[in-house]
């Protein structure tokens, strides 16, 4: 049995903080500095010396506009909802508030998390389906370090089920559109490790259907 | 571009995680833990407030509504009215966001509380049902041509319907009229009656009425005033809704208890008035 590592839903809340709005002074501080540096690195990520040396303001502005061509508009955006990319069994496919909607929306809500009335987005926004996987790795961390197994086990199972039928079925293909749409590096580097690490999840998955 | 090729998932993890949530970079908070609920062995009780402050007479709910039920050219299930007020020079034109009141009502049918337009439909009461809440608990009641659900919806069972008209005659707002594309189950020589039916399709699903999820502006607010914790019932406390229904309600005197409250700080309310014969008229949406 694989132990569950916090560092995991580090990495599901750092998605999510990225695909939910465009990145502000202080995150870019944070990304900025020596650590967070060294830790993207490691990480495999990319982001160019630009990055680091662009006057903060600037770079804010310019990342704020990529984020907006990409998943807000006008013109051709990259809808970062599932239902648009992910076509259904019963044809139901490329529609806002779409079937997979509402499977993700009664998911999500069954489990006793409910959206923020602030959160603009629709239901199934690729933010929001990172930051629950987020939130049940915390809560397995949780059972675990309370000697609750029981719950930990069924907290994983939660959370394969729903990668394997939501964010896995659609999550890699969208990121292959971000890598293709994206003008920096920043938005294209987070989704290559987006796919990478979601790769890894779905293998992870299958070797413990295996065992 | 450069090519994530770090496969080793132990070292990816070993040098991440616990330093990004507590520097704050893994917190999207989109989502938050659903508060304690009210016993959902209530039924839910549906209303809609609409914010005068809010809307902007863009009629994307008009549209919304249109394509979510192929509502046919020149009928309309939930309107935009514009009123204006004051005099030359001093004027202002507001917008008053219609649909059907799905009015909780005063008159009884049994033990029911019910609206003018169910009390008059000869087809209601007739088979009974069953309505099952959140919580599994089965609450009895009465269906009809058109009749009221526990929740609060005044829906209509065409299958019961004989196309009379009644309930249109006793709507005191015109939200109901007769569907031009198609016949009432009962009698084939009557067209249907058509009104809101507070999208119940999309909500026994979970998911808010086509009219709200489309509000750009935010002003039609829908949910469940049993739940203390949901928007609805926030605001109906903050600007004391219920206790005001001759002032945040369409045409008080009518005593319908309507479930659409309207925050309306500016009076616009007072302002809106038509005559009974006027009231089908009334429910056209025309941009003047």
């Amino acid at each position: 049995m694989e132990k569950t590592d916090s560092n995991v839903a580090g990495i599901y809340g750092l998605l999510a903080t990225f695909f939910a709005r465009e990145i502000d002074l202080k995150q870019l501080e944070m990304l900025r500095n020596p650590e967070f540096r060294d830790l993207l690195e490691t990480l495999g990520v990319n982001l160019g010396d630009d990055f680091f040396k662009r006057d903060a303001t600037l770079l804010l502005e310019d990342l704020a506009v990529e984020f907006a061509t990409l998943f807000i508009g006008p013109g051709n955006f990259i809808s970062p909802h599932e239902s648009v990319h992910r076509p259904r069994d019963d044809g139901d496919y490329g529609k806002l508030w779409g079937a997979d909607t509402v499977a993700v929306k009664k998911f999500i809500e069954a489990t006793g998390l409910a959206y923020r009335p602030e959160f603009g987005g629709m239901p199934d926004h690729i933010a929001a389906e990172f930051e629950f996987v987020q939130k049940i790795e915390e809560r397995m961390e949780t059972a675990r370090s309370d000697g609750d197994q029981d719950l930990a086990e069924n907290l994983k199972s939660i959370k394969n089920r729903f990668l394997t039928e939501h964010l896995l079925a659609w999550g890699p293909g969208l990121m292959d559109k971000i890598m293709t749409n994206a003008t920096l590096p920043f938005y294209r580097e987070i989704a290559a490790l987006a796919k990478n690490f979601l790769q890894q999840e779905g293998e992870l998955i299958q070797q413990q259907a295996v065992k | 571009m450069t090519i994530n090729t770090n496969n080793d998932r132990r070292e990816m993890l070993r040098v991440t995680g616990a330093s990004l949530a507590a520097a704050g970079l893994a917190a999207a908070n989109l989502l938050q833990p659903k508060e304690a609920e009210a016993a959902r062995v209530k039924a839910p009780h549906w209303v809609m407030i609409m914010d005068l402050r809010r809307c902007t007479g863009c009629r994307a709910c008009t549209v919304a509504c249109k394509s979510e039920y192929n509502v046919p050219l020149g009928a309309f299930k939930t309107v935009i009215k514009q009123v204006v007020t004051g005099k030359y020079p001093d004027t202002r034109r507001s917008f008053i966001p219609r649909r059907c009141n799905h009015c909780e009502g005063t008159e009884k049918v049994g033990r029911i509380t019910v609206p003018p337009c169910v009390k008059a439909c000869p087809e209601y009461p007739k088979d009974r049902r069953i309505f099952v809440t959140a919580e599994g608990k089965k609450i009895r009641y009465r269906g009809g041509a058109t009749y009221k659900r526990p929740d609060g919806l005044i829906l209509i069972d065409n299958d019961a319907c004989t196309g009379c008209g009644k309930c249109i005659d006793a709507c005191p707002y015109g939200a109901r009229t007769y569907n031009k594309r198609k016949m009432s189950g009962k009698d084939k020589s009557k067209n249907a009656i058509v009104k809101c039916t507070s999208c119940v399709h999309r909500l026994d699903q979970g998911v808010t009425p086509a009219c709200v999820n489309t509000c750009a502006p935010g002003a039609r607010i829908f949910g469940d005033l049993n739940d203390p914790g949901s928007d609805v019932a926030k605001l109906a406390k903050e600007f004391g809704l219920l206790e005001n229904r001759e002032k945040t309600t369409m045409k008080p005197d009518f005593k319908t208890m309507p479930n659409i409250f309207y925050i309306d700080p500016d009076g616009v309310l007072a302002d809106y008035s038509y005559n009974d014969k006027d009231k089908l008229i009334e429910y056209r949406d025309i941009v003047e």
